[in-house]
């Protein structure tokens, strides 16, 4: 098996496992997780980094926005 | 990132300017660099690593003489800079480093747009957003010090593997995620003003205070051990290349390799009790009272209540035929029909007769495990003791070279011992004080866990604080829910990362071997067939190497980032490579070349006339876009020297002249 082979079946696995086995629930889950991730990525980017206290107000504003 | 443009002027032994494109020609995006040794090879990879980093790569002579000498010569004034152009997310980026002094440089950073240049402020903070510090050597490779590449899962090792596929972010988010339960904690109970509230999250706040500061600690004992170890390897390595302690050192690599096994299999054997008493233990506590319950069942089964004498479905069937299995007739609604249909409340059933067997069952395998715990635990105790014996043995050869060493008449060797000896001593100091270390860390991420849920239960009894105790909720189900995905996804590509190995291994490699990788420490093993740790730095252990890079490579990179679904995006960039198969056994060679082309997004290759053969020519030239030649220019008079030449197409070039204006490396594209 080659491995574009295996990357297709992993792919297509996985496509298969988001769009049968994820609940309404979780695509909430993992849309809110990447734009947290987002967040978090601006926040300790080198150059614009922010304290601790910071980001941690930042994430709960953000995440009291957010209906999950 | 993708490298389109390289600009050197002045850098190094090229005098003058200099331009090398890497656009893809017709999709095809690798890009060969042939060069003799001294031509320039390592010159342009550190051009492109300087200018995106300020750093050189480890093997670069002389890294503080950077201007071209001759340039320097005519003009004192001449500039000396490596500008690249690059594209990243769609936007277009020049990179310029420029020489300032024989320490300094300046970098500019601009983006284009058509003709437009814009500059872009904190331009090294911005270009490590694209390639973290650190990751910078997964991409730009100096091959030849392929074997210095540690696969043995060290936590830096961890660390950088895990940066390059963009899992450290989400770590980092999780922590954080952590902090923001803490605060919204400390919230409610000051909302509510319990004490034993405040009390759990003082204790909380007070760990999480001090866990920062212990794993800081323990990545900086973890790199001292490194350097420690690396530096005995020097040493072993001094120690073979003299006559005398040759025969004595190779002996003692190959007993502390066995030995090195014998250990981790005692830590093996040593789980594997730990676990088979937890299992065991419950069965061996229960033996005592299995038994009189068994036969306590066996007791209530005669009084009726239990399988026989009769069960429902014969009750059912004298009702439904009406009729006494003694041949009466029961009509419907008669005394005697009332008086079977009663049988029901005692009657047995099918289901309660499989539960009665299960119980049955149950008490058979607690016996058994009882019965047979004495036996399995003095086989391992057995195995443990044999294990530990070998361990001995081991160590008392490993003493007797010592003694050896010690008695050859030889300033050096025993120079290199002492040293040797000192540096384990050190080595041992410091794993013993990360061992304590890593316990603290466990113990009190334990309590951490323990005091959560303490603070759950007593935040559950409380009547009020509502609003608050929905936000803490909220963010323990994103933190549980990231960390599930996380640790999906790790899994995943580790999966991914060891098929592909294998599937590289079994393809190219003649002999049958297997790699390994450890999901806890990412150690990457080679095994052979009976599952016996094969040297990594065997010529097979250098394929296994290369593969490694390029699989990492490749699954950071986009074309198969969305297999992983990652949350975080990984780092993609080009893969350099100077001088890739020096290292490699010549039957291995156009085998890692087919898959580092195959594999990675953007491949530069820097390579010798020697190393390519046909073999790697043929598995590299569908996939060429441009070819360029590092010609090396001599000033002074040919005389006897030889002219070195390589074929390419069948053209010959001369890859070094003489009676030259100057030395010089001139690039050609071919």
């Amino acid at each position: 098996m080659s491995i574009e082979d295996l990357f297709n079946e992993v792919a297509a696995e996985i496509k298969a496992e988001q769009q049968q086995s994820m609940t309404d629930e979780d695509r909430k889950l993992h849309e809110v997780a990447q734009k947290l991730l987002m967040l978090e990525r601006d926040m300790r980017a080198p150059g614009s980094a922010r304290s601790m206290d910071d980001r941690v107000d930042r994430l709960i504003e953000a995440i009291a926005k957010e209906k999950i | 990132m993708f490298l389109r443009r390289l600009r050197v002027n002045n850098f190094r032994g090229f005098y003058g300017e200099h331009v090398i494109e890497f656009d893809p020609v017709d999709g095809k995006s690798v890009t060969v660099i042939h060069g003799e040794n001294g031509a320039g090879k390592t010159n342009l990879l550190n051009a492109i690593f300087w200018c995106l980093t300020g750093a050189f790569t480890p093997r670069l002579s002389n890294p503080e003489l950077l201007i071209n000498k001759a340039a320097h010569d005519e003009d004192r004034e001449s500039e000396c800079f490596v500008e690249l152009i690059f594209t990243h997310e769609s936007h277009e980026y020049v990179a310029r480093r420029t020489v300032v002094s024989r320490i300094e440089s300046r970098f500019d950073l601009h983006t284009l747009d058509g003709e437009t240049r814009k500059p872009i402020q904190k331009a090294q903070l911005f270009v490590e957003r694209i390639i973290p510090k650190g990751l910078a050597r997964w991409f730009f490779f100096d091959a030849e010090a392929i074997g210095e590449l540690e696969l043995s899962g060290s936590e830096q090792f961890r660390r950088e593997l895990r940066r390059v596929l963009g899992f450290e972010l989400v770590d980092a988010l999780i922590e954080d995620l952590e902090k923001c339960l803490s605060k919204k904690q400390r919230g409610l109970a000051t909302a509510v003003n319990s004490k034993e509230l405040n009390e759990i999250q003082t204790k909380i706040e007070n760990i999480e205070f001090i866990l920062p500061s212990q794993r800081e600690k323990e990545e900086d004992l973890d790199s001292e051990l490194k350097q420690a170890d690396a530096e005995v390897i020097k040493i072993e390595n001094a120690l073979r290349e003299l006559p005398q302690s040759k025969p004595l050192q190779e002996q003692r690599s190959r007993l502390e390799a066995r030995r090195k096994s014998r250990v981790a299999t005692r830590k093996e054997l040593q789980d594997q009790i730990a676990r088979f008493i937890g299992e065991a233990a419950p069965a061996v506590l229960l033996a005592p009272l299995a038994i009189p319950f068994e036969n306590q069942l066996y007791v209530k089964e005669n009084t009726g209540r239990l399988p026989a004498p009769y069960s429902q479905q014969l009750v059912e069937d004298i009702l439904r035929e009406s009729m006494c299995i003694c041949g009466r007739p029961v009509p419907d609604g008669s005394i005697e029909a009332d008086k079977i249909q009663s049988l029901l409340r005692t009657a047995s059933t099918t289901s309660f007769n499989a539960r009665v067997r299960n119980i049955q069952y149950l008490l058979k395998d607690i016996q058994n495990i009882s019965d047979d715990y004495d036996n399995s635990l003095s086989t391992f105790i057995k195995k443990l003791e044999e294990n530990d014996t070998e361990i001995a043995e081991i160590d008392d050869e490993l003493k007797a070279i010592k003694q050896k060493l010690a008695e050859i008449d030889e300033d050096s060797i025993r120079e290199l011992e002492v040293k040797r000896t000192n540096l384990r001593a050190k080595a041992r100091d410091i794993h013993s004080g990360l061992s304590i270390l890593q316990n603290n860390i466990t113990n009190n991420e334990a309590q951490v866990k323990d005091l959560r849920l303490r603070y759950d239960n007593a935040s559950k009894r409380l009547g009020h604080g509502d609003a608050i105790k929905k936000e803490i909720n909220k963010i323990k189900h994103l933190i549980e829910y990231i960390t599930q995905t996380l640790h999906e996804q790790e899994t995943r590509a580790l999966v991914l990362l060891q098929v592909e190995l294998n599937r590289i291994l079994s393809r190219y490699l003649t002999k049958h071997f297997r790699a390994k990788i450890n999901p806890k420490t990412y150690e990457v093993d080679l095994l052979d067939t009976q599952g016996r740790q094969v040297g990594r730095s065997t010529g097979e252990g250098q394929v296994l190497k290369f593969a490694f890079i390029t699989t990492v490579v490749a699954l950071a990179g986009k074309k198969t980032q969305e297999k992983i679904n990652f949350l975080a995006d990984p780092t993609v960039a080009p893969l350099v490579l100077d001088a890739p198969f020096s290292a490699l056994d010549p039957e291995y060679q156009s085998s890692v070349a087919e898959n580092l082309a195959a594999q990675s997004t953007q491949l530069i290759l820097l390579l010798s006339s020697a190393a390519w053969g046909d073999a790697v020519a043929n598995a590299l030239s569908s996939r060429i876009g441009h070819r360029y030649v590092l010609i090396s220019r001599q000033s002074g008079k040919r005389e006897n020297k030889p002219v070195k030449t390589m074929k390419i197409d069948g053209k010959k070039i001369n890859l070094n002249e003489y009676d030259c204006e100057r030395d010089e490396s001139v690039i050609q594209e071919l």
